[in-house]
Order: C-alpha cells, then structure tokens, then sequence
C-alpha cells in the first residue's frame, strides 16, 4: 500500500480543525491549512504527466467487506477532469478564508465548518469510489446548515432549513440511483469502485431499460444539487442569505461535484440512458438560460441577484457534456473551474458591499465608486469574468463549450421522419445568455457603483443627519486585497493561456468512453 | 433429555436470573447502596459477555429442541448485554441517584435481559412467550418506577393494558397455529406447512402473532403507547425500551417470518401486511414527530419511524418474494445484514442521545426543544453529543446511520421494492427537518442562562466513546464485522430432516 500524496489534502485541514479547537487562532491555522493545500495543488497541476491523461496517484485500499453489502474500497486518484477541481477547491477554499472577518462571533466553529465543507469538496474530487464520492460531498451539508444558521444574513432560518432539506432530498435520490447502478450488475461483479464499475460496464452494458431509470435518478439527483431547472429554487435564497465565504464555497465548488459526477459517472457508464434523456437535458438547461436568465434581470438585490445568475450559468455547464464531444466537455471543464472563480468572487465581493454599505437593494444603492474604487475596479473585473469577457477563464470555457455544441450536431426529434429541432437552436440561447448575463451584470455596476450616491455614504455631506452608516469604505489593506487579485489573477491566466489547463483536461477527456474521436 | 453440553448455550440466561435474584435478596439483607448493586449487576453482565463471546454460531438447537443457537442468537446476545449495561450504567449514574432500597431499579434490567436473551434463541412458542412475558413485566415496574410522578404513572398504565392486549394477541395467535398443526416448535410446524397450502386458520393465527409482535416494535397501527410511556418513563429505561425491547421484537419477528413462515402461501400475507405496516410507520412516525416539542416525545415518534426502516429491510430479506419481478439478484443475506446494521447504529445513537437527556433532565428546567437554546455555549460536549446521533438518526454520512440508510435502500433496490423504496426517501427526508430542530436550538438560540453545564468524568468519557464510535462505524463500516459477520437466521423450515438430525444429535 503506498501513500498517496492526495491524501495530504484531506490531512491539511483536518490537522487544521483538531488545532483550532485546541484554541490555535483560528484564522490564521484555517489560511495556514488552506494554503498548504494550494500550493500542493498547484504543485500537482504542474507534475501530473498530462500526456497519458490517466489516474495519477492512485491509492487502493479494501475499506469495507460486509456480507450482502458490495465491496467499498479506499480509493483515491485523480486524472486531468478532477485535478483542476482540486485546484479550484484549494483557491476558493483559501479565498473564502482570507476574506471572512477575524472577529467574527464563535470564531473557532466558524472556521472548522468552513473547513469542512471544503474538506467534503476536496475528498469527493479525489474519491475513485462512489460511496466515498457520495459521504464526501454529504460532509458539507450540516457546516452549510450551521454556516448559513447561525452567521447568515436575513432570512437565515428559512434558508438553512430550505437548502439542507432541498439538498438532502437531492442525495437520497443521487444515492437511490448510485445503488441502483451498482445492483444493476450481476452479483460477483458488484462494486463501488468507480474504475472497475466502469470497466464491467464497457464490456457488459447495462440493460436499456434499466439504464434510463437509473440514469432519470442520477440526473434528477445531480440536478437538485446542481440547481437545474426546476430543481433551483433552493439557491438564490440560500446562497443570499448565507455568509459570504459559505456561498463562496458552495456557488463556486460544491455544486461542481454534480456536474462533475455527470461526466464521471452517470454519461459514461449509462450512455444509452443518457441519449434517452438527451432532449429533457437539453430542454431544462435551455430554461436555466431562459427562464433564471430573466429572473435574474428583474432581481432588486445583489445577492439574490448573483444567486440567480450562478443558477443561470449551470446552462453552460450542462451544455457543455451534454454535446459529450471532447471540445465540449474540456470547455464544461474550463469553465467548471472559470465559473467556480467568477462566483467565488462575485459571491465575496457582494458580501464586502453587502457589509460596508449595509444595504444590499439597488434602489438604496449607488455612486460607491467615489467611496471605493477599489471595490469597484475588483467587482468590475468578476462581472466581465462572469460575463465571458475575453482574457478571463469563462471566455475559454463557454466559446469552447459553444464549437462544442455546434459541432455535436444535437438534435431534438419531435416527431418521426426527421422532424425536430436543430441543436444549433441550443448554442444560440446559449450565446442569447451571454447577452442576458452582461445586461444584468452591467446594471448591477451601474446601480451599486455609479449614479447618485445616497447623503448617508457621505459622511461630509451628512452633516447634522443621523448616519445609517459610518459612510462607506473601500477594502484598503492588502490582506483585504490578496483573496480577491488572487482569484482574478487566476482567472487572468487561464483566460489568456487556456491551453495550459486545456492541456491538462483535454487527453483525460479523450479517454473518457464514447467519447467520438477528434483525432 | 437435556444433555450436558448443551447448557453452555443457556449459560448466560442462567446466570444473569440466578445473579439478580441474589442481588435482590444481598441488597435487602446486607443493606448494599444502589451503587454497590449496580457494580455487582454489571459485573454479573461482563461474566454473561464472555461465556457469550466463548460460544462459536454453529448452528444447533438443544433443550428438546424449544431452543435454538445461531449466528443471529449470539449477535443478539450480544447486543442485548451491551444495551443492559449501558441502561444500569445511566440508571446508576447518570440519571437522579437511586434511592437507598431502590436497587430493584438496576437490578430488575438484569431479568429483563434474560428474558431477551431467551427470546433471541426462542424456537417455540412456548419458550417465546415465557421470555416476552418476563421481558414485559419487569418493564411494567421500571417503566412506572417514579412512582409518585403522574405522569410516569400514566405511561405505567399505559404500558400495562397495551402490554397485556399485545400478550393476548400473540397468545391467541400462538393458539390457533398450536390448534391446527399441532405443535409450537417453529421447526416442526415449519415442516408440516412446508410445500402445503396455509389452512386459513394459521392464516389469522401469524396475523395475530404479527399483531402481538408490532405492539413491541410500536409498528403503526399499534404504536399508540409509544410516545406517552417514552415521555413518562426514567429516561434509561426510555433507551432500553427503544432499543432492547424493540429489537426484542425484530429478533422473533425474523425468526416467525423469515423462519417459520418462509413460505409462498405464508409469505402472501406476510409480505403486504409488513409492507403495508412499514410504509404506515414510515409516513406516522416521521410526519407526527414534526410538531412535537417535547424531545422524549419526538424520539417515541422517531422510533415510530425507525421499525418503518427496519420493516423495510425485513420484508427485503424474504427468499421468497411473491408476485414480485426479482430484477437483480437473490440473496437473502443483504436484507439480515440490514436488520443487524440498522439495530447496531440505532443502539449507538438512541442511546448517545438519551445519556445527554438524562444529563439534561436534571439541569434543565424541562426537556422542551427550546429548553435547549444555547447550549453548545453551555456543554460543547453535551450539544455536539446530542447533535451527532440526531445527525446520525437522520441517516447523514459520515455518520453510522447513513449506513444504515444506505444497506436498507440498497436492501429494497436489491429486492425491487419500489414503493418502499420511495416511501423511505420521503421519510428520510422529511426526518431531517424535525432532527435539525434541537440542533438549531442549540447552536443559534441565544442561552437563556448562560452558567457552563458540567459533566462528570465518567459521562464524558462514554459519551467521546459513543460518539468515537458513531463516527467509526459509519466511516469505516467494518467495524461492526466481527458482530454482523455470520449473524444470520440458520434456516430450518426448508430443510425439516437436517432439524431432526439435529434435535437426535
């Protein structure tokens, strides 16, 4: 048994959580933690032999052996898919610790729950078995109910209740459907070793029929967690609701495992279920553009508003596998890790307005440029990330998810003898989202940063007035600064050099099985 | 004729009847403190452990073949002795000290015990009614042991006329199956119904048994007792009747439906009313758990909710399933392994969370949900206890009831139970919303009083190994192979002549 260095992911903030309740400060072990696991990340990025595309630094180990329960291994690994997640975990998950406030109410839980959740993330990303891909990403929920409970903002009560019980739901389906898959094989090949699954399932395929159940669970499971349309309505008011950093780690990584676990595990192994369930998939996610598109425009507050615009952008995410050609699942991976930084910041930054100005409706705000121009240049600079601006991570992304699209040459037949609708049809509401998102995002500019400044941000101007709020300030100190130019930095370089993460994505996504040949 | 070997088998039943009979009559004439008794009691249940641990699960009936030693014997033994002494241990010390005389209340687990042990190797109907009834009335006093509290009288007379009912059902029961085929050993009416149709009579007579059976597992529609006697009664003997008592109840269930009847003609009765029972317990105990505040009360409703879970995995271990497609696989093992699983992690959580209740009780000034408000500021150890078994009840990983969750889904999947199956989910989440309640009592409500809540060493220690072990076991499943592996019901209805032999040997 050799020790996998991916492990060490797990250990970091574990170590950092057993620390902080033996009274460590917690901030500071929690960044340390974090930090660690960022550098490995990017330690591992750099190392992984990309060419082979393959699982690197597999660990395999028996776990559990119950009579009448199929084996469930330890095993970890990962190949180019779930590496760039783990590098979006660590960067997020170290963001969202640097800019949550130092002094903060029961400051030792607060930073364990958020170490955890990100710990869930990280271990479902390198799980290669399904139950630990399952608890793994099942560890998040109760942080995430006490995160939002006890520091969130209006409405926490209803919004943690809302999301755990909505998500909880959402994993017994994914669970019910995982086990049905599992159970559908005969009984000496049953497993939960996701590579030897994989491996049966190529050469002995599911029966049809059984394939369209369980991968109808599988992706009504996965879309509850992920926000599909109609499964949503959980995620605007929670991730408005919750703190800052929790909606950081959630909006930018959590909600990656589905998407994740859609091109991990239910296309692959149910392919002929997942042509089945080509046109309901094609069909919702043109509704997350459309339908949560035009919601988000009429949002009156920021974070409700960036919730729904996150709920939107999953439409490109499942654009992207559902044409499962190479250049569009590389793109959903691009811009897996794009979107997880665009949310990440766009979800910070509103909790930074959010906080100094005390307000968060558009109608209350405005001109905030002239008391934070800083926050306006960072906020600015996640709205073109958000927006698909070229030069940021998410142009990458979505124009590779768009070729993709295209060249899949989707179809949705409607009636018999060729009669349906083109799947171009998709790409254009696709490029119609882009549209929708600059138009919301540009109005949120302009409606927090620019305009009239209300009297109550001026405290020169509010002379003789009682002050809401001691005026407005801007994030001035550098550690206030470095989460934010980190994730922007980012997604700067993968926006102007999308072929160093392409080149890591792109062979393991080759692998990936009936994926069609580009070669 | 009882041979000598075979008394190794009822060893631990001896010992623990002739044990607490002595303790009864030291503690009268030597006037021992409660404390004493207690000491004594659970050594006499560590003596019982091994000579159980010694024993190997070959399969065998002995004493004239009433009585039957199997894998699921022995698992049951076991668990029955764990939950004895963690319940003696709480009566001692966690709960209000027992009186000085009082040492009936930690020695009368000890009969109770017995009884459970009997049950758990009973092969006749006889031998199981005796056990049930000494399991019973010695839960009658413990359950009504305040005396002078009305409420815990209530629940006393409660669990006397609905434990009396239950008795006269099975009883009647047993009577029209003794009527017609003659015998009460489970193996030889197995034999005589074995490929025959089921004469009507013995029809009603498993219904009555079921009956008889579902008052002990409080399966709706006979869980009514179950929320009044778990508010009424000493919080230790709450634990013991939620865990021991029921699990009492599934250990004869299996061995009636899983053993006896096993059966197309029987299992055409038994699988839809079971099914039927489940389902109604799943939608009852986990719906009416949603407004209650009282904590004790809403556990009486989970557990309601619980036998529905466990039902599930029970009518999932059926070999023979009528008018079922079997999609996938046969074997019978999954669903006992399910049964063993679910009973092992709802010990480890029932009994987490009633430790911190009777810490509770005598701090607090009730045990209302909102009595709770702040107090992790108040007892991290006691809000973090509390939190994780209902975490755990809730079926949420990496906790040991997700396990649990897991084997009874994949129990119902493996056996094409789809109804069941989609009963469960709906229960299993609409659990989480009553479970989440105290938590957030206790982590966001502001304390009303703010003075720590301290615990005693001894507490603490078994409540950080309780939760060690919640988180153990659903993290590492294996943990509980030493007890699950092998603890399986010996078939003996299909095969009638390898019974015979063994009953000559």
């Amino acid at each position: 048994m050799n020790f996998s260095p991916l492990l060490l992911l797990l250990l970091a903030p574990l170590i950092a959580i057993v620390f902080i309740l033996l009274k460590a400060p917690a901030q500071m072990t929690a960044g340390i933690a974090a930090l660690f696991n960022l550098a490995l990340s990017i330690g591992l990025l750099f190392i992984y032999p990309a060419a082979q595309g393959g699982y690197e630094w597999e660990m395999n180990v028996p776990w559990v052996n119950l009579p009448g329960l199929p084996p469930i291994n330890l095993h970890v690994g990962v190949d180019g898919i779930s590496l760039p997640l783990v590098f979006l975990t660590a960067i997020v998950t170290f963001a969202a610790v640097a800019i949550s406030p130092g002094f903060i109410r029961r400051t030792s839980e607060y930073y364990c729950y958020l170490l955890l959740m990100s710990l869930g993330a990280m271990g479902a990303f390198i799980s290669l078995d399904l139950f630990f891909f399952f608890i793994f990403h099942e560890f998040a929920l109760i942080p995430t109910f006490l995160l939002i409970g006890i520091w969130g903002a209006q409405n926490r009560q209803f919004a943690s209740f809302q999301v755990t019980i909505y998500l909880m739901a959402g994993s017994l389906i994914l669970l019910a459907g995982l086990i049905a898959l599992v159970m559908a094989l005969p009984a000496p090949a049953r497993t939960f070793d996701i590579v030897a699954l994989q491996a049966y399932v190529t050469v002995h395929p599911i029966a049809p029929a059984a394939q369209d159940v369980i991968f109808f669970l599988l992706l009504i499971g996965f879309g509850i967690l992920v926000g599909l349309f109609p499964f949503h309505s959980w995620a605007p008011p929670g991730y408005a609701s919750a703190p800052p950093a929790t909606a950081m780690l959630h909006a930018g990584i959590l909600k990656k495992f589905a998407i994740y676990g859609m091109i991990r595990i239910a296309i692959p192994m149910l392919h002929d279920g997942f042509e089945t369930c080509l046109p309901l998939i094609l069909t919702l996610l043109s509704l997350n553009f459309l339908y949560a598109g035009f919601v988000t425009l009429a949002q009156k507050e920021l974070p409700t508003m960036i919730g729904f615009s996150s709920v939107m952008h999953m439409g490109y995410l499942f654009l992207g596998i559902a044409c499962w050609n190479i250049i569009g699942v590389t793109g959903a991976v691009v811009l897996m890790v794009g979107h997880g930084l665009s949310a990440a910041l766009l979800f910070g930054l509103s909790g930074e307005i959010t906080h100094r100005s005390g307000e968060n409706r558009f109608a209350e705000l405005g001109g905030l440029a002239q008391r934070a121009p800083l926050l306006a240049v960072l906020f600015s600079f996640a709205s073109m990330a958000s927006m698909g601006v070229p030069g940021l991570a998410n142009f990458a992304g979505e124009l590779m998810v768009f070729f993709g699209s295209i060249t899949a040459k989707l179809w949705i037949p409607i009636m018999s003898e060729g009669h349906g609708i083109p799947g171009a049809i998709f790409t254009v509401i696709a490029i119609y989202g882009t549209v929708l998102t600059a138009i919301f995002q540009l109005r949120a500019i302009k409606h927090v940063f620019y305009g009239a400044m209300p009297a109550r941000y001026d405290p020169h101007a509010a002379s003789g007035e009682t002050l809401a709020s001691p005026g407005m300030t801007d994030v001035s100190t550098l550690a206030e600064n470095v989460p934010y130019i980190l994730l922007i930095l980012a997604s700067l370089i993968i926006g102007f050099m999308p072929f160093l993460l392409i080149h890591i994505v792109e062979p393991s996504v080759s692998l990936l099985p009936f994926m069609p040949s580009l070669r | 004729m009882i041979p000598n070997t075979y008394v190794a088998y009822f060893a631990p039943e001896i010992l623990l009847t002739i044990w607490a009979m002595g303790l009864l009559l030291a503690e009268a004439f030597l006037s021992l403190s409660p404390r004493v008794v207690a000491a004594w009691a659970l050594g006499g249940l560590a003596i019982a452990a091994i000579i159980t641990l010694c024993l190997d699960s070959t399969p065998i009936l002995f004493w004239g073949g009433v009585s039957k030693w199997d894998g699921a014997a022995k698992f049951f033994h076991l668990f029955f002795l764990v939950v004895a002494a963690l319940v003696i241990w709480m009566g001692d010390e966690v709960q209000e000290p027992v009186p000085h005389g009082g040492g009936e209340f930690v020695v009368l687990p000890l009969f109770t015990t017995a009884g459970l042990m009997l049950l758990a190797s009973a092969n006749d109907f006889i031998l199981l009614f005796i056990a049930l009834e000494l399991v019973t009335i010695s839960f009658y006093i413990l359950v009504a042991y305040h005396r002078r509290s009305l409420v815990a009288l209530e629940a006393g007379v409660k669990y006397l006329i609905l434990g009396g009912l239950s008795s006269a059902f099975l009883v009647m029961g047993v009577a029209y199956i003794f009527g017609l085929t003659g015998c009460t050993r489970f193996d030889l009416i197995g034999a005589r119904l074995h490929d025959q149709p089921l004469p009507p009579g013995v029809a009603f007579g498993l219904l009555l048994v079921i009956t008889g059976i579902g008052f002990k597992i409080a399966m709706v529609p006979f869980q009514s007792w179950a929320p009044d006697v778990y508010e009424g009664a000493p919080n230790s003997i709450t634990a013991f009747l939620s865990v021991g008592s029921k699990a009492g109840g599934f250990i004869i269930l299996m061995r009636v439906v899983l053993g006896l009847f096993n059966t197309q003609a029987a299992a055409a009765i038994w699988i839809p009313v079971l099914s039927v029972g489940a389902i109604a317990s799943l939608l009852l105990g986990n719906l009416a758990a949603i407004p209650q505040r009282n904590l004790k009360r809403m556990l009486g409703y989970s557990s309601i909710g619980h036998t529905g879970f466990i039902l599930v995995a029970i009518v999932g271990a059926a070999t023979v399933l009528t008018g079922k497609v079997l999609p996938f696989n046969n074997d019978a093992q999954t669903g006992q392994t399910a049964v063993m699983v679910y009973l092992v992690t709802y010990l480890l959580a029932t009994f987490t969370a009633f430790i911190v209740l009777a810490v509770l009780e005598r701090r607090l000034p009730g045990l209302e949900i909102h009595h709770l408000a702040g107090l992790s500021q108040r007892s991290p150890l006691l809000s973090a206890a509390l939190a994780l078994s209902l975490v755990s009840m809730a079926g949420v990983p990496p906790l040991s009831g997700f396990i649990a969750k897991m084997m009874v889904i994949l129990v119902a999947w493996n056996r094409g139970l789809y109804t069941l199956l989609g009963f469960t989910i709906f229960a299993a989440v609409a659990a989480l919303y009553y479970y989440l309640g105290p938590i957030k009592a206790m982590y966001w409500s502001e304390p009303l009083d703010e003075t720590p809540i301290r615990v005693n060493r001894v507490t603490s220690a078994v409540l950080i190994v309780l939760i060690f072990l919640l988180l153990l076991t659903g993290f590492w499943a294996n943990s509980m192979a030493p007890l699950i592996n092998g603890a399986t019901l010996a078939q003996s209805s299909a095969s009638a002549t390898t019974t015979v032999a063994l009953v000559q040997h």
